[in-house]
């Protein structure tokens, strides 16, 4: 039973290792999550709870954006950005919840800076 | 919110009403408009805050000057000039224009510095160095693109794509305007060919916002709008009993179609064309200015006679209560196409700066013996720069990493703002982008770009989009 155990435990960390080692920040990702953060940027503004839910998928995208760039050798800054709009868009998602909608678009607006940031570095144009 | 609701009935209590309370009975939660609201364009409204600004005086350079041959100064390009980029500017660019990466190309101009504060200012440029106290230079401005289109667009509209309105017609949309006989928003193209009208009517379209909203472009001559003129044989009387019947015409059609800001955009402007014939000619009369005046704009002068009777024209039509003056730079003549210099430099250059040196250093000066430098923001700008590698032996590529725009007036401080590396190729500190750009602009009038929305397909759309911080430091 032990030994099941540890092969099934085996089995699904390499499957998450593998999954974690499949993210990659693409071009159509990114396009998806830049319209999602337009939605998100008119929802917080005209103060409607819609916002949560694209909060809520932003805070999971740059979850994987900064373990994406933790992992990547020669990207400090790009970690370093990741990690600053993963901080703000926890911040935003926690405000949406609660109703604070002005501090959320202060966070948006945070979170569009580090996204130029970066893409002035990585974005291919 | 009920903006899907109107009724026929509704529209009409509206409009018994006037437009103007339709305008805050139809406020969103975030104090936006939907699309379909029925709204006044002339009608004046109140900023966000305190205005600094009355007035834009937007000078577009089309085709992109070389900033590094009028306004930044390098040393290191001269020494390394000759040599290929090095590693180390060259590092993460992503874009690869046209033309590839030649060697570095040093600038052949003459230098000083001008002015209590110290602005370098080519020899290209010999009357604007004389107002250089009064100029903040933004040498760390960056944009997207390196294509005129895509550029140009985003310049003035903070779109990559056709569509969005252009700054001017969020400015009116967001204060009104300062004078119901003329257009609030006037564009003054200048020069011949493509350029001349710097990338098309999209750069002045007022995109997705009611279409009164666009901006208004003056013809050359004593004429500023075609068939403006009531047609001979036809006295006053008739024409204004034929506006009438056209107008209850189109009352009676438009409350068919409540949302069609279109049909509403063209009853505003038979009225405001009616009374056009009187404002227009006369704003853009140059014959009421003095001769020491008209000198002053090089007019008269062959070089600077087209671009400087453009900038005498901004003048008096600011003066008019005429929000913003958009003043576009085109080739003078067919010698040379725009400020596109991909190759002879010196001589596109050369003929470009003179069109437009004078003009604008007179416009400068006049504005300021007039007081009203200190409420009207003239903005010199570009879709990008130029690079400082050569290509095609004598002229420079497009340069969207680094440039040198200027803004003069309205409450901005004078004096140099950010910088590009050494050689002038990227901005690395005081960086502006187009979208801040905007942001500052809309704040000096008086507008928070993040406040100034309008609802359209359901969605809260800005200025500035999502973008855009205003340039905190350069504020008076």
């Amino acid at each position: 039973m032990r030994k099941f155990a540890l092969i099934i435990t085996l089995q699904l960390a390499l499957a998450a290792g593998v999954l974690a080692a499949a993210f990659e920040v693409s071009d159509d990702d990114m396009r998806d999550i830049e319209d999602t953060f337009k939605s998100l940027d008119s929802n917080v503004t005209l103060k409607d709870k819609k916002a949560a839910s694209e909060a809520q998928e932003l805070v999971a995208y740059f979850q994987k954006v900064e373990g994406f760039y933790a992992q990547k050798p020669d990207t400090a800054d790009a970690s370093g950005w990741a990690r600053e709009t993963h901080a703000a868009a926890k911040r935003l998602e926690a405000a949406v919840n609660e109703g604070r909608f002005d501090a959320a678009l202060e966070d948006v607006h945070q979170i569009q800076k580090t996204c130029k940031r970066c893409h002035d570095v990585y974005k291919q144009k | 919110m009920s903006h899907h609701h109107h009724s026929r009935r509704d529209f009409l209590a509206r409009a018994g009403f006037g437009l103007g309370g339709a305008v805050f009975g139809g406020l969103a939660p975030s104090g936006a408009l939907w699309a379909n609201e029925i709204l006044d364009p002339i009608a004046p409204r109140q900023p966000h805050h305190a205005a600094k600004a009355k007035a834009i005086i937007w000078l577009h350079m089309a085709g992109a000057p070389a900033t590094l041959d009028l306004f930044d100064y390098k040393p290191e390009l001269v020494r390394l000039n000759g040599t290929p980029l090095p590693d180390s500017f060259g590092k993460n660019l992503k874009t690869a224009t046209d033309g590839g990466v030649g060697n570095l190309f040093a600038t052949k101009r003459e230098w000083k510095q001008h002015g209590e504060t110290g602005a370098w200012v080519s020899d290209w440029l010999p009357n604007l160095a004389k107002q250089a106290d009064d100029i903040c230079f933004l040498k760390g401005c960056k944009t997207e693109g390196s294509t005129h289109v895509i550029a140009s667009l985003k310049l003035h509209t903070s779109g990559l794509v056709p569509g969005r309105p252009a700054l001017g017609s969020w400015i009116q949309y967001g204060l009104g305007s300062a004078n119901p006989d003329l257009p609030a928003f006037v564009v003054l193209p200048t020069g011949v060919g493509a350029a001349g009208g710097g990338r098309g009517a999209v750069i002045w379209s007022s995109g997705f916002l009611p279409a009164a909203y666009q901006g208004t472009a003056f013809r050359k001559g004593d004429s500023p709008v075609l068939y403006l003129d009531r047609p001979a044989g036809v006295s006053d009387v008739e024409q204004r009993n034929t506006l009438d019947l056209l107008k209850s015409l189109n009352e009676r059609h438009a409350a068919q179609y409540p949302q069609d800001t279109e049909l509403q955009a063209r009853q505003k402007s038979y009225e405001l064309a009616y009374r056009m014939q009187t404002s227009a000619p006369e704003a853009v009369d140059l014959k009421k200015e003095t001769a020491a005046t008209r000198a002053l704009y090089g007019i008269g002068e062959k070089e600077t006679d087209e671009y400087g009777t453009a900038l005498l024209r901004a003048r008096r039509l600011v003066e008019k209560g005429v929000r913003f003056v958009h003043c576009i730079s085109g080739a003078p003549d067919n010698s040379v196409d725009s400020w596109d210099a991909h190759n002879g430099i010196e001589k596109n250059h050369s003929v470009m700066c003179k069109q437009v040196d004078k003009p604008i250093a007179g416009l400068l000066a006049d504005l300021k013996s007039r007081g009203l430098l200190d409420t009207t923001l003239v903005v010199w700008t570009s879709e990008f720069g130029r690079t400082p590698y050569g290509q095609s032996g004598d002229g420079r590529d497009h340069n969207p990493w680094g440039f040198t725009s200027w803004i003069a007036g309205g409450g901005v401080k004078p004096g140099s703002y950010g910088a590009t590396d050494e050689i002038g190729l990227r901005a690395v500190s005081g960086v502006v982008d187009t979208y801040d750009l905007q942001a500052t602009l809309l704040h000096q009038m008086g507008l928070d770009h993040k406040k100034l929305v309008f609802q359209h397909q359901g969605r809260a759309e800005k200025a500035t989009t999502v973008f855009g911080d205003v340039i905190k430091d350069i504020l008076i």
